[in-house]
């Protein structure tokens, strides 16, 4: 519960050990129907990263390190009109997830990008045409870690065995 | 003052530009705000690099790197937004004298 998104990020390089845990923490995620359909493009040389972020409005932060997350088309499930489906873009957020936890884990700090101009950087990244850019994910050594933002309580959001029971608070 | 890497920060920063424009087709209406700030933010960061940055806009830049790091709050933003305009106002008499 204590990670956050974090775009204040030292210099420092991340260590490549640690991007290996990071990807491999990715590719562990949960896939519906053991679909994985993910590849992951990890960019930390400095001059592409500097470049990527000409591309990436969302990319607030200046990172070390940033791991693109791929839809691969063949491998997800699509609809009956063929699109991609739901659970495609949840194994997606999956992948994600880890990803975050993760470095967190590794006291890196971290945060999802979802604003990127996605033919730019299907090029820029010699992306062939089923592999289309999901999301980022921004990495770096944390300069500072912001406060956590007002979170809805959770007898709001959550019930016990249906919409509107108890919340949880005062169950064993 | 280096011509070749003054031009290099700024084809990113029109590369910068022209993709958040072309994104905000498709996002909400905030993230223009975020994009001009964030814009805003990056050209000072340019001047500081080439040592054209003053002392006022050294502090904006230092403003709008704490807001866009710490967590998003469109109420605070906005507080802070127009905090800066009329600190900007105030930093343009000086200029005009």
């Amino acid at each position: 519960m204590s990670r956050r998104s974090v775009r204040a990020l030292k210099t420092d390089p991340i260590p490549e050990a640690s991007l290996e845990i990071i990807i491999h923490a990715a590719a562990a995620a949960a896939t519906a129907g053991n679909r994985q359909p993910w590849t992951f493009i990890t960019i930390c040389e400095p001059k592409r990263l500097k470049a990527l972020r000409s591309l990436s409005p969302g990319m607030l932060g200046k990172p070390t390190a940033v791991i693109v997350l791929c839809m691969d088309e063949t491998r997800a499930m699509l609809t009956e009109e063929g699109d991609i489906d739901k659970m495609g873009w949840m194994d997606i957020g999956a992948a994600m997830q880890n990803i975050l936890l993760a470095a967190h884990d590794l006291t890196l700090g971290a945060c999802p990008i979802g604003s990127f101009n996605e033919e730019a950087v299907m090029r820029f990244l010699n992306l062939p045409n089923h592999l289309k850019p999901a999301l980022f994910i921004a990495l770096g050594v944390p300069a500072w870690v912001p406060e956590t933002p007002e979170k809805r309580p959770l007898e709001k959001i959550s019930f016990y065995e249906k919409y509107g029971g108890p919340s949880g608070q005062g169950i064993a | 003052m280096d011509k070749e890497s003054l031009k290099e920060d700024f084809y990113y920063l029109i590369g910068y530009m022209l993709t958040s424009a072309n994104g905000l087709y498709k996002e909400p209406a905030d993230y223009g705000v975020i994009r001009l700030l964030d814009t805003t933010e990056r050209l000072i960061s340019i001047l500081e690099d080439h040592n054209i940055a003053d002392h006022f806009l050294l502090h904006l830049r230092d403003e709008l790197k704490e807001e866009k790091e710490g967590a998003m709050d469109n109420e605070r933003r906005k507080v802070m937004i127009r905090r800066l305009v009329m600190e900007y106002t105030e930093e343009l008499e000086h200029h005009l004298g």
